[in-house]
């Protein structure tokens, strides 16, 4: 067996004339934490996108577990053993939070049309078994005793863990989060940092994080992969990416970098 | 753990236990109470012929009648809110399966079909479930090439079939009888009864069954994996699928599941008419059944048959006899008349008019008004689902996100709660969009 | 909760009980017709407000009074022997009740329904008839409504609905079922539409009620046409409908025998996919030998059509003598005339009563004139003294007439002279009567019912648009088909 959970070799995706990813070599390792981070229109979301099926690439491709991903669906890429979470929250909102991780579960259960209104025993206890795994995987993600609140009425912090819930629900090995922390206070997002880490060291989870949130990446990754206009252009440690001049360059912009030399020079 | 304390929701919402936490004793109330009002509703005719007597010897058959379309329309109904109230895919064409049930109980039971004389001239009692299933095999067919299409060109596209299926039926002379249709169905008999167009209180129990079989086959789908993957799907199909929910195949479960009731539907109104005729499944039937959803309240199966109920009733009854007392009034108006060569004309006059017209034509004017007021009075419906009202109601208040950093774009948050139309690519696009405009300055 | 429950279930149950108690009180009273013990108990209330003890009975909900019926028919002399055995064996329906109810009556009320869409689209020329039928019940009644001991009540249904804007064939239903049920009712007249009268005759066959249609013009309805017409709408054998109006199958004729009136050779001819227009231009088709007409092209429109301009590049190219269109002015026949004569196509345009309404001339506009339609009747001038007095009477009572006026007068005093004739409140026994009808002097002139229920008078006239109106040019008589 692979090293590496999943292998992107040299993928590009374009739309019409635009690059959004260009010839990214990508590599996760079973049970890591590995973070993308980039500016606004990096190429991040588009990445992701393209590691859970939503868009195929245009050139180049990519290896999970082993298997080469192809054209798969997004429901395909769920089986295979992939779940997300998104960035602007995207929970069933009218549906409870026992509800929203028992859809999750969906793909595991295998309840057929017939045996739903039949309703045999097994079917029940199907359900039976599902609910109680529900139940678990909220308690797990500190939801405990509000499996009957609508999603729409938690409260934000609450929403982003939900999430999370019902992509383990999915039972994946590889767990993909899109800014996690994002519109979080400093300490949601320190406890959603314990979550992510107690994630792979619990449940042997291999985790791919996007985050703006420097405090968050620093402290949880194994490594960071840094994007800018659709290209890697750093990869290493968080310590070193910390001190990459590329990477500072790339968020804070040449204009303001040249500025401030200028300032510099007229001192 | 560091937990926000948000206020509760304002309104009436009480978040729903999923499973009541049940002693045995309310389970056997509950059972009772449905078994009692099954009861009453079989005997209901048996109740009604007596009691309807007093006002008349035609009350009843006329009162009677009108259930029995109601029922049809219930059946039709609670199969569209599958469709449209579960699985969020709007169809205006459903009036095509409907359509397609009554002429597959005729090609199978009439006498002037061309499978008379064949083996496959049947009787009711096969034919109903043939029905069903040929409805929902065309359910398949429909869906198949359709549903990847989204919102309002998946209901285009159902528009389109719902005009094709009957100018086929009417088109196809030779085959279908054309603009007369299929006449002299064998009806069914049952112990020795036999059926005719006219034993108003043995449909009235035959489609009463069968509307009890589809409430408790649609009930136990709603409560299981297959409901909730309707309801997701309904609610968010990008977050469905991602879920691993394959669209496809779940939304093509529900139309043709859809599709099958409204074919249980067609066999029964068919037959018990004693034939079938292209001129009753226009697009009328259509928009009347989505109307009675909408004002039911979509997604609640109680509200879904409250509204058809509502909506037949008044069209076929209520409405039909206030506008027969109107047009009496009319008729008792007297004119300025005057003979010219022989020939009586007449003054014009206004109050008449009005009055003649409301009389005549004017059921679809209420009809109309009543929906418009119902849309803007109550958007969820008579009786809405829990998550249908908070759905349209939502106000700032229950909302508890603050603010999504990377995102302004409010098509991102509307998409996530809308439910019948949603272009997943607006997001990623409206970024590569943003991103372009960066390029172009640099 | 409990309790709740309890208390439901009991005044449910007794409900129930009393309904069954009460179907069940019908079904022995049938032995012992005087003796309706618990459904008489249950409708004394109705006995006030229903006009004869009769009413009484028809809480019945079940077969067995069917035997009742039987019996009456065959008392009253009215039915053979054969006849009657076939209703019973067809099982009489709860309908049949109504029968059982009234037999032998010598008075009365008897009720005659018409069933006409009386919304939408067809209403102007509805109402007429209506307006016609109560003139009939005035005229032979002297305005007492009393044919001998009988009173005539005349109520109108309407079979349209607003949502569909014509026939509805679950209102036409809900219509009959009224009239069978109706221990009063005798007589049904309509309906207006052939696709209505094939949901309503085998109902109303059943359940013995005479039926005259004043419009109906589908040849399958009395007479072999389509794969088991006419059989398949009788299910009792028994032919209970008849018709004051020519079918097509001497329609289609009447505009061969025009066209060739017209010197015509060659015919193009257009039908609107309907079983009306189907009908009729294949009774033309099959005319047109007779005629010496060449029908050699005929091509069918759906009515939904945005356009017929390549239909009439195609006529064009035909270059007939003369357009046959068999079908209705809902069928979009104004723009098709429209788009014919925009071609510069100035050749004769025929149709029948399908079109020979106001609504054509106004969807036509200005391509209407000098389109040519038949309708069953003789030219105004050409009626007897008896059509004449009705066209005076109606035009001062009512206003101008149209094409189907005078049918539904003359449905009407063929209804009433058959009630007088029965001189007896027995559905059989009305029907045999109208069976019996012969050289009826009526408005229309002197004529008679055919073995298959059909008026034997076939004279047709033609009508043309002239300055926006529909004038009458001339009358024709097509030869008998298939008598």
């Amino acid at each position: 067996m692979n090293d590496n959970l999943l292998e992107a070799k040299e993928i590009s995706k374009t739309f019409g004339g635009i690059v959004a990813v260009q010839k990214v070599d990508f590599t996760i390792p079973r049970q890591s934490i590995i973070s993308l981070i980039g500016p606004n229109g990096a190429g991040k979301t588009t990445f992701f996108n393209l590691v859970t099926g939503i868009y195929t690439p245009t050139t180049g491709h990519i290896t999970f577990d082993g298997q080469p991903m192809g054209e798969l669906k997004p429901h395909e890429v769920t089986n295979r053993g992939i779940a997300r979470t998104f960035q602007n929250i995207r929970l069933f909102s009218n549906m409870t939070a026992l509800e929203n991780v028992l859809v999750g579960e969906h793909l595991r259960l295998s309840t057929g049309l017939i045996g739903a209104v039949l309703r045999t025993s097994k079917v029940k206890a199907e359900e039976r078994n599902a609910r109680q795994k529900a139940l678990d995987l909220l308690e797990y993600v500190g939801l405990g005793g509000k499996g009957d609140e609508f999603a729409k009425n938690l409260p934000y912090g609450d929403q982003r863990r939900l999430e999370i819930a019902r992509a383990l629900g999915t039972e994946p090995k590889l767990l993909l989060l899109d800014e996690p922390t994002a519109g979080m206070n400093p300490n949601e997002s320190a406890s959603l940092t314990r979550l992510v880490d107690r994630l792979r060291r619990e449940r042997g989870l291999t985790v791919l994080l996007i985050e703006h949130d420097m405090k968050v990446v620093m402290e949880v990754s194994d490594r960071v992969t840094v994007l800018n206009f659709g290209r890697k252009i750093a990869e290493g440690l968080p310590a070193e990416i910390r001190a990459n001049a590329e990477v500072i360059e790339a968020y804070l912009g040449k204009e303001y970098a040249k500025t401030v030399a200028e300032e510099k020079g007229k001192n | 753990m560091a937990e926000i304390k948000t206020q509760r929701v304002v309104g009436s919402v009480t978040p729903r236990p999923i499973r009541p936490a049940g002693k045995a004793s309310s389970e056997r109330n509950k059972f009772l109470i449905i078994a009692v009002l099954a009861v009453f509703f079989l005997a209901l005719p048996f109740i009604l012929r007596p009691l309807l007597a007093i006002f008349g010897p035609t009350t009843f058959s006329v009162t009677q009648s009108s259930i029995n379309t109601t029922l049809i329309f219930i059946l039709l109904a609670i199969g569209l809110n599958i469709v449209v109230g579960y699985a969020g895919l709007l169809d205006l064409g459903y009036a095509a399966f409907f359509a397609i049930g009554a002429y597959t109980m005729a090609f199978l039971t009439a006498s002037q079909s061309p499978l008379y004389n064949t083996p496959f001239h049947t009787n009711f009692w096969v034919a109903l479930p043939i029905s069903f299933a040929v409805a929902a095999l065309f359910g398949i067919l429909l869906g198949a090439p359709t549903l990847g299409l989204r919102g309002d060109y998946l209901a285009i596209v159902t528009l389109g079939f719902g005009e094709i299926v009957p100018i086929t039926f009417n088109n196809l002379n030779t085959v279908t009888g054309g603009d007369s249709g299929l006449a002299g169905m064998s009806q069914p008999s049952l112990f020795g009864f036999q059926f005719t167009a006219s034993t108003l209180e043995a449909w009235y129990i035959v489609t009463l069954l069968v509307v009890f079989f589809s409430i408790f086959m649609i009930r136990r789908l709603v409560d299981s994996r297959i409901g909730r993957a309707w309801m997701a799907m309904r609610e968010d199909e990008i977050a469905a699928s991602a879920m691993g929910i394959n669209l496809v195949k779940t939304k093509l479960l529900a139309f043709s599941l859809g599709a099958s009731f409204a074919g249980f539907a067609g066999a029964i109104f068919a037959n018990s008419l004693g034939s079938a005729n292209p001129s009753s499944f226009q697009f009328d039937v259509s928009v009347l059944v989505l109307s009675m959803i909408i004002l039911g309240g979509m997604g609640n199966i109680w509200g879904v048959i409250a509204g058809a109920v509502a909506l037949a009733m008044s069209d076929r009854y209520i409405i039909p006899f206030l506008t027969e007392q109107v047009r009496k009034v009319a008729e008792g108006i007297p004119l300025d008349t005057t003979l010219v060569n022989g020939i009586r004309t007449t003054e014009p006059n206004l109050i008449k008019e009005i009055l003649t017209n409301i009389g005549g034509n004017s059921r679809l004017l209420v009809f109309g008004i009543v929906l418009v007021v119902m849309m803007l009075w109550k958007p969820e419906g008579l009786f809405p689902s829990g998550r249908r009202k908070m759905e349209l109601h939502a106000g700032a208040p229950d909302d508890p996100q603050p603010f999504i950093s990377g995102s302004s774009d409010p098509l991102d948050k509307a998409d996530s709660t809308r439910s019948l139309n949603y272009n997943p690519s607006v997001t990623e696009e409206t970024r590569d969009t943003d991103r372009d405009r960066k390029d172009s300055k640099e | 909760m409990k309790r709740m429950i309890r208390v439901l279930a009991l005044a449910m149950t007794s409900l129930i009980i009393a309904g069954l108690l009460a179907a069940c009180g019908d079904s022995t009273s049938t032995t012992a017709p005087a003796a309706a013990t618990t459904a008489a108990a249950a409708t004394t209330a109705a006995a006030a407000t229903a006009t004869t003890a009769a009413a009484v009975t028809t809480a019945a909900a079940v077969t067995t009074v069917a035997g009742t019926a039987t019996t009456a028919a065959a008392a009253a002399g009215a039915t053979t022997a054969a006849g009657t055995a076939t209703t019973a064996a067809a099982g009489a329906t709860t309908a049949a009740a109504g029968t059982g109810a009234s037999t032998g009556a010598t008075s009365g009320t008897i009720r005659i329904y018409s069933s006409l869409p009386q919304t939408g689209s067809s209403k102007g020329q509805t109402d007429t008839i209506v307006n016609a039928m109560k003139l009939a019940l005035s005229d032979a009644t002297g305005g007492t409504n009393k044919i001998g001991n009988f009173t005539i009540d005349y109520q109108a249904l309407d079979d349209a609905t607003a949502a569909k804007g014509q026939w509805d064939a679950d209102q036409e239903k809900s219509n009959a079922n009224k009239a069978a049920s109706d221990p009063d009712a005798m007589v049904y007249l309509g309906p207006f539409n052939s696709g209505a009268a094939v949901v309503s005759i085998p109902l109303l066959n059943q359940a013995n009620v005479a039926m005259i249609s004043p419009a109906n013009t589908r040849i399958g309805l009395t007479k072999p046409f389509e794969q088991g017409e006419p059989d398949v709408y009788y299910p009792t054998k028994v032919r209970n409908y008849f018709r004051v109006v020519p079918a097509d199958d001497f329609q289609g004729p009447a505009g061969a025998e025009f066209i060739k009136s017209l010197n015509a050779k060659k015919v193009y001819v257009i039908d609107d996919s309907q079983a009306y227009g189907v009908g009729l231009a294949k009774a033309f088709i099959a005319y047109c030998p007779t005629a010496g007409l060449d029908c050699a092209t005929k091509v069918s429109i759906t009515g939904k059509e945005s356009n017929y301009d390549s239909l009439a590049d195609q006529i064009k190219a035909a270059n007939p003598d003369a357009i046959y269109f068999g079908g209705i002015t809902q069928q979009q026949a104004g723009k098709l005339i429209g788009a014919i004569r925009k071609k510069g196509i100035t050749k004769p345009f025929v149709g029948a009563d399908g079109i020979l309404e106001k609504a054509f001339i106004d969807d036509g506009g200005p391509a209407a004139d000098g389109v040519y339609a038949t309708v069953a009747g003789t030219q105004v001038d050409k009626l007897g003294p008896k059509g004449q007095q009705f066209i005076k009477d109606y035009r001062a009572k009512y206003g101008k007439e149209e094409a189907y006026t005078i049918y539904g007068y003359e449905a009407m005093s063929v209804a009433l002279a058959a009630i007088k004739a029965a001189g007896v409140k027995d559905r059989a026994a009305i029907i045999k009567a109208l069976q019996n009808i012969k050289d009826f002097d009526g408005v229309l002139g002197k004529w008679s019912f055919d073995k298959n229920g059909d008026i034997n008078l076939a004279d047709f006239l033609v009508q043309q648009v002239k300055g926006g109106a529909w004038v009458e040019v001339t009358s024709v008589r097509p030869k008998a088909v298939n008598a």
